[in-house]
């Protein structure tokens, strides 16, 4: 059952999906620019799922918020987020007004997103039934009854038990496995190229955890979409990732395939974050490896890696007067580490 | 010892008590927003030793936190119970957390234990087959290792309105009649070790992967 020396292959690159490049996020308040998202670039492809890896408050959830354009006010969205239409088209959704029709055509119809918390997917006074019938209206036909023929097979789809009875259910009335499948069931009902998924499971309990991610998968694949799946749970992510970008203090910090992230980590904060795993394979009771202090609040940094603070192997004079670049180490294998810009530095890299 | 102490005792006190679970006693006067969540689980830990408890229970006291900061607390737990000599009963849900922290387990379905026994041997000789399919639930942080998962069908039911017999039969793929008609009762299957399953001694079941 356990392979050690498995190496995944790299499967041949499907079609790019989602180019976002040098993406920021930032908030103008009162106390002081708030770079939520500070310049980052992801590549997703069809199929395959990227994983953004984070502890809270370091962007995972605003980049998801700009790839939609749902960013709140004050939040400022520029760089480039490439999205490659159905149609074979390109369109750029960092230049679109956020509340014109283009975004809200490719919005659940294109690129759907599903929450951790399924109750903010709907809304408490309509029937679940008529909101996701309500999506396919908007996207997929203009016949109101295909289209409850279609939100009854994406609940049966997403394994929800007598769908055709539960489209008249209000979210309240169902438990939170069922309710979480509604909300996927609905997710996907226009079938989108891109699904972001924003810590779906992080609420559940196991069980329910293991069949929502098998659902995820199997859908997956059905649909031949891409998945964006972000967490802070690295179980979660070794199990649905192919890519993997950490992220910390709004920029991603590294970024590899999934295999390379656990087995070859170079960046200090994913190593970090590697040995604070509690894991069953571990010595139980065995002091855990942590990192000191916390997250700082992304206001008014100053130049420098964000890092910098909490690094084991910081350097003063060179972590904290630029900052750092993204450095290829390996094949489709970038580190964001003076480490690994001045090697000699740290004697050997 | 039973503390009683007024003014600057009490003072003392507080400060040895945040200086033992890692906070600078400067931050006396602050309020409870102004820590982060690390912190404000250090203040609970605190305030829960400040009267000498032999016995403390811990509900989930780390599910809310990040990763490099619930690796915090799990030290500082262990660190205090080695210390101190107190006992808990730490409720989670997480299996990897459990299992790094506590001596014993009990594992419940639907109000009642179905197993209960020594870490080592449930992880590796779970007899109950809820417990099974939690540990083969349980997301494991390696690429590499891919388990063979088993997947529940159906929810935890209703506790106001639990199945007959045993309460995880609807769910169980080893579930026989007998299972429909009787609740097991939870018995002893070797020193130290029972569950309440009516097969346990018969089925070979897989234990977390290691």
């Amino acid at each position: 059952m356990t392979d050690r020396t498995f190496k995944p292959q790299p499967e041949p690159d499907g079609d790019v999906i989602l180019e976002v490049e040098d993406l920021k996020v930032h908030f103008d308040l009162d106390d002081g620019l708030l770079k939520a998202v500070d310049g980052i670039s992801i590549t997703v492809r069809r199929g395959r799922t990227l994983g953004l890896v984070g502890e809270s408050g370091c962007g995972k959830s605003v980049t998801s918020e700009a790839l939609l354009r749902i960013v709140p006010r004050p939040g400022r969205v520029s760089g480039k987020i490439l999205l490659h239409r159905r149609d074979g088209g390109q369109v750029d959704l960092a230049k679109l007004d956020p509340t014109g029709r283009e975004i809200k055509d490719i919005r659940d119809g294109e690129i759907a997103k599903i929450f951790q918390e399924p109750m903010k997917a709907f809304s408490p006074v309509h029937t679940i039934g008529n909101q996701i019938i309500k999506g396919i209206l908007l996207h997929v036909t203009r016949d109101k009854n295909e289209a409850r023929d279609i939100a009854a097979e994406m609940l049966t789809r997403a394994d929800v038990p007598n769908a055709a009875e539960r489209l008249s259910a209000y979210s309240h009335e169902l438990s939170g496995g069922l309710r979480q499948r509604a909300m996927i069931a609905m997710a996907l009902s226009c079938h989108p190229s891109l699904l972001i998924a924003d810590e779906p499971t992080t609420a559940l309990d196991v069980t329910v955890q293991a069949q929502v991610l098998q659902l995820i998968k199997d859908l997956q694949g059905q649909f031949d979409m891409a998945v964006i799946f972000i967490t802070h749970d690295l179980g979660v992510i070794a199990e649905m990732a192919d890519e993997v970008a950490v992220m910390y203090l709004g920029r991603i910090v590294e970024r590899a395939d999934v295999d390379t992230i656990f087995y070859q980590a170079h960046h200090p904060y994913t190593k970090a974050l590697l040995a604070s795993v509690v894991d069953v394979g571990r010595e139980a009771r065995s002091k855990l490896a942590t990192i000191e202090g916390t997250v700082p609040i992304p206001l008014n940094l100053g130049k420098g890696c964000g890092f910098y603070s909490r690094c084991p192997i910081a350097k003063d004079g060179i972590c904290n007067r630029e900052d750092p670049p993204a450095v290829e180490v390996g094949e489709e294998h970038y580190v964001r580490c003076f480490k690994y810009v001045y090697p000699d530095e740290w004697g050997q890299p | 010892m039973s503390i009683r102490a007024k003014g600057q005792l009490v003072t003392e006190r507080v400060v040895e008590m945040m200086e033992r679970v890692g906070l600078d006693p400067r931050y006396l006067k602050r309020y409870p927003h102004a820590f982060s969540g690390g912190q404000r689980q250090r203040i609970g830990i605190a305030r829960a030793l400040a009267t000498n408890p032999e016995f403390i229970v811990c509900d989930e006291p780390v599910s809310a936190l990040d990763v490099s900061v619930r690796g915090q607390i799990l030290n500082l737990l262990v660190e205090l119970q080695n210390q101190l000599g107190v006992s808990y009963l730490f409720i989670s849900h997480d299996l990897s957390v459990v299992r790094h922290i506590a001596h014993r387990i009990a594992v419940m379905y639907v109000g009642k234990v179905v197993e209960v026994t020594e870490t080592g041997e449930l992880y590796q000789d779970p007899k109950h087959p809820y417990v099974e399919a939690l540990m083969s639930a349980n997301p494991v942080a390696d690429p590499r290792r891919k388990v063979e998962r088993i997947i529940l069908s159906g929810e935890i039911p209703n506790p106001a309105n639990p199945p007959p017999g045993c309460s995880f039969h609807p769910r169980c793929s080893y579930a026989q009649e007998l299972c429909r008609q009787q609740v097991p009762a939870l018995e002893e299957i070797s020193p130290g070790h029972r569950v309440a399953c009516h097969f346990a001694s018969e089925l070979d079941l897989r234990g977390a992967v290691r």
